[in-house]
């Protein structure tokens, strides 16, 4: 149980790490709407694939064919970004193609190796949902600290709280806060299964 | 699974795949004419000339996003100077003969602190502005602005003797 609940956290700080860049770049919510909702879709994309295609068609075939979709996904993301707002898509379509090659997208493009894993396939879609979240809520939470607003509420604010936190050190900061945050939960949570 | 079978899957797969990479080429060039009649309307309601239908060309060269043409003949030129933590937008309208007349801002995201000092600094390099304002942000910000004015500058110079060269 103990090993699993490390392989667990392990397996999250991989994504964590995974999706640094991401994290990076969603200085603001809408940048972190637009970064998230393209890495749902992607991710979803390459885990389907990946699930419903018949293992035998090979290990390497069924990772490409996954890929192949993630990219085609993360396409038509873009489009649909720069229909809605072509500032948006000016300002992140350098990095919206980055979402095809991030770490736990790669990993749900891997064909599950066992019936077990088969089963539980399912919890990808958690899992996805929960990464797209967690850009979202980031990209959300560092323009609160650069601005004191949120773009949803109010528009065109020139205040500044802590302009820092829009920058990519203001990323860090706020990433290795939150894993210090994320890891004294984890270690509570264990004090208090004991 | 038999060979015969399992490359017909293959095939199958393959083809579906182009099928969806098809449709996807054809939404994201629908998305592009959307995205140029935005930026076209967003220059008619910005209180300058109105930009002409279809008359939107994407540049993406430095600062510049790209160039639509009024119907007086005036060229508006869409800028969006990046800084870390934030945008800002403006047109600027440069007359026939290549001189910026006028800088219309359009917009700029959340608390950038720059988008004042920017505003102030195009303003006073075009000469629409005449005060001697000056902040220490200035310093970080003088060699974007200069160098979206010499990219507009080099922008209009490749146009005009296009233009001369019909």
């Amino acid at each position: 149980m103990a090993n699993e609940d490390k392989g667990g956290s392990a397996a999250a700080w991989t994504a964590f790490a995974g999706l640094t860049p991401l994290y990076v770049f969603s200085s603001s919510l809408s940048i972190g709407m637009a970064l998230g909702w393209t890495f749902l879709l992607v991710y979803a994309a390459s885990s389907a694939l990946a699930l419903l295609l018949p293992a035998a068609m090979g290990r390497k075939r069924i990772f490409i064919f996954a890929l192949a979709a993630s990219s085609v996904a993360c396409s038509l993301s873009a489009s649909f970004i720069r229909i809605i707002d072509p500032f948006l898509f000016e300002s992140t379509y350098r990095r919206l193609f980055l979402v095809a090659f991030t770490v736990p997208v790669l990993k749900s493009a891997l064909m599950p190796e066992t019936i077990a894993d088969r089963e539980r396939a399912w919890e990808n879609v958690i899992r996805g949902l929960g990464y797209a979240a967690t850009i979202v809520v980031f990209g959300a939470l560092r323009e609160f600290m650069a601005s004191g607003s949120i773009s949803i509420i109010a528009e065109h604010v020139s205040t500044s709280l802590l302009p820092m936190m829009a920058q990519p050190a203001g990323a860090m900061v706020l990433l290795a806060l939150s894993m210090a945050g994320f890891r004294l939960a984890l270690t509570l949570a264990r004090g208090a299964d004991r | 699974m038999t060979d015969k079978r399992l490359d017909r899957m293959v095939i199958a797969t393959a083809a579906s795949l182009l099928l969806c990479a098809g449709i996807a080429a054809l939404a994201s060039m629908y998305a592009s004419g959307q995205g140029a009649r935005f930026f076209e309307e967003l220059a008619s309601n910005a209180g300058s000339q109105k930009a002409m239908p279809s008359s939107w060309s994407t540049l993406r060269t430095a600062a510049v996003l790209g160039r639509m043409e009024t119907a007086k003949g005036n060229h508006l030129y869409l800028l969006v100077l990046r800084r870390p933590g934030g945008e800002y937008r403006a047109l600027a309208d440069v007359g026939k003969e290549g001189t910026i007349h006028s800088v219309i801002p359009v917009g700029a995201s959340n608390g950038f602190v720059f988008s004042g000092r920017i505003e102030a600094l195009l303003g006073r390099i075009i000469g629409q502005r005449k005060d001697g304002d000056a902040s220490p942000l200035d310093g970080t910000i003088k060699p974007l602005v200069l160098d979206v004015v010499e990219t507009i500058t080099n922008l209009e110079i490749d146009r005009l003797e296009e233009k001369d060269g019909k």
